[in-house]
């Protein structure tokens, strides 16, 4: 029990890096849909 | 010669789905604690009779059919097949029993829709159903997104009945050499986003005002139904109910990683980082994001009529990723997204139709068989350009660098041409029933594909026919196919003999 502890301790170690890099991927993905949709609402707007 | 079934695959059939009910039985004591704490008698008791249900059949499947022998590959996918189904009958019954369903179909389509993660919802009146039951329908997402079996997996599965029934549950990766060491892998990856993810949703619920219990409560819930991408909330309003703009960003978050194939998780967190940049399918994924978000766009164009452009990107971007993986959460009433343009509808239902990451919680096609696809006609085109003899191949990083062959490529045109029939049978059906063809096939994606995002033909009226199609298509699209098939070989053959 305590080998699996420390076992797991372990890889949420690396873990917790690993998780602050996933984060940065969904908000590359939101930032970059928010930049899409705000050029196009300008561009729609300007038009009018 | 194809082999015929016998009365040994009846048996560990019986004693695998015994084990099942015993299993469901052991879960349902949560909502039990639930109720207890926050004194909810009434749902107590009918946890209480759901409970004795489950053991009582349990117990007498595992009485009449003893210990079996190893698993064979079709026994294996019988037990998974059959086994979301009898989870779906137990499991409607506490739901029943709470007074919110019309009738029994209705709490059936409820808990198919919970463990197929769909997030497509019948019962009535929902803000006034007590917290254990209301836990019971967000933890049945979670057991279904993980798998149920899964579940049953890590407890009483040997090694090699395991693998059979993994590959069963839709799960073609083997993250880990062993299916038990993947499962828990799986398991310990859900539980520790389970708390952060958790956490950081109650936090900004109780900055927006709610209290602490209730801000944990539903920060709670809505990662389980989010993290699995099922899409159920506390609330009838779904996430409309929250008003933030920074709450919608975290389910966004939530939903993504969701999304995303356990494989590349575990690549990350044991420190191969590069793997997020390298691998296949996550650049597929944003790919298509892009694309569909793109066709959407286009559709609203000489439509936009809001004030500023953080509630147009919340208007349109939130359906979007939540169509694409197949969560289903809204922040927008489905009367509103019946009115959207027709085009920006069609983006939706293609982002639905092609789905998240093979191995993760999300249903449709999946990006990895779109991924190959284009991969293998790449090959193929290369194949004409170059002179005859020459000999073409073609890779991509999915953990590994992976040569494609025509196998592969054919067991994924397969699924994929199933899932398309059933898209479209869907559609016929609700054309049938008198609804316009196109709501009709964004219902039908929505529920074949996992998602449970709604244009409002989804109600406690609709026809019994499609309720009982739509739970139909829940549970294949959950299972993409292969275990159903085998499962009604067998019934037939059973019925022949």
């Amino acid at each position: 029990m305590k080998k699996r502890l420390i076992r797991y301790i372990g890889i949420l170690k690396r873990g917790i890096i690993g998780i602050s890099i996933e984060l940065v991927y969904p908000l590359i993905v939101t930032v970059a849909a928010f930049l899409i949709s705000l050029i196009m609402f300008y561009s729609e707007i300007s038009h009018r | 010669m194809i082999p015929d079934f016998s009365k040994d695959d009846i048996t560990v059939v019986s004693h695998y789905i015994g084990k099942i009910f015993v299993a469901l039985g052991i879960i349902q004591i949560l909502p039990i604690v639930i109720g207890l704490i926050c004194l909810e008698i009434a749902a107590v008791v009918d946890f209480f009779i759901s409970i004795i249900t489950c053991l009582s059949f349990g117990s007498i499947l595992l009485y009449f059919s003893p210990s079996p022998q190893e698993l064979n590959w079709r026994q294996g996918m019988i037990i998974v097949a059959l086994s979301w189904f009898v989870a779906m009958f137990v499991s409607a019954l506490p739901l029943y029993l709470s007074g919110h369903f019309e009738c029994f179909l209705d709490a059936c389509f409820e808990s198919m829709s919970a463990y197929a993660t769909t997030g497509l919802i019948l019962i009535q009146d929902l803000d006034h159903l007590s917290h254990a039951h209301n836990i019971w329908r967000h933890l049945m997402c979670f057991i279904g997104g993980q798998g149920i079996i899964l579940v049953a997996l890590v407890f009483f599965f040997r090694g090699g009945d395991a693998l059979r029934i993994y590959i069963g549950e839709a799960r073609d990766d083997k993250i880990l050499p062993n299916s038990i060491t993947t499962a828990k892998f799986i398991w310990m990856v859900s539980f520790t986003y389970l708390l952060i993810g958790s956490l950081l949703l109650a936090c900004v619920l109780m900055f927006h005002g709610l209290p602490f219990p209730r801000a944990i409560f539903h920060g709670l819930c809505i990662f389980m139904a989010g993290w699995d991408t099922a899409g159920f909330a506390p609330q009838s309003l779904n996430i409309l109910y929250y008003h933030s703009f920074v709450f919608e960003l975290v389910t966004i978050i939530i939903v993504l990683l969701g999304a995303t194939s356990f494989g590349v998780h575990y690549a990350v967190w044991t420190g191969k980082y590069r793997e997020l940049k390298e691998d296949f399918e996550v650049k597929i994924l944003m790919f298509t994001i892009f694309m569909t978000y793109l066709v959407v766009l286009i559709g609203f164009s000489g439509n936009i009529d809001f004030v500023d452009p953080v509630s147009f990107f919340r208007y349109t971007f939130y359906q979007l990723i939540s169509g694409h993986t197949g969560v289903g959460y809204s922040n927008i009433y489905s009367s509103q997204l019946s009115k959207w343009p027709e085009l920006a509808i069609i983006g939706v239902i293609i982002a639905m139709g092609i789905g998240g990451c093979m191995n993760s919680t999300a249903g449709g096609i999946k990006v990895f068989r779109i991924g190959l696809f284009y991969k293998s006609m790449k090959r193929d085109i290369r194949k004409l350009s170059y002179p005859e003899s020459s000999y073409i191949r073609e890779y991509f990083h999915h953990q590994r660098e992976i040569s494609i062959d025509d196998n592969m490529v054919k067991t994924a045109m397969v699924i994929t041409i199933c899932y398309i029939l059933l898209y479209f049978s869907g559609a016929l059906v609700g054309t049938f029933f008198g609804y316009g063809f196109l709501p009709s096939l964004f219902e039908s994606v929505s529920a074949s594909a996992n998602v449970g995002l709604s244009i409002g033909i989804t109600n406690t009226s609709m026809p019994v026919f499609m309720k009982m199609w739509y739970i139909f298509q829940m549970w294949a699209g959950r299972l993409e196919f292969f275990a159903i098939f085998i499962l009604v070989r067998f019934l037939v053959k059973t019925v022949k003999r």
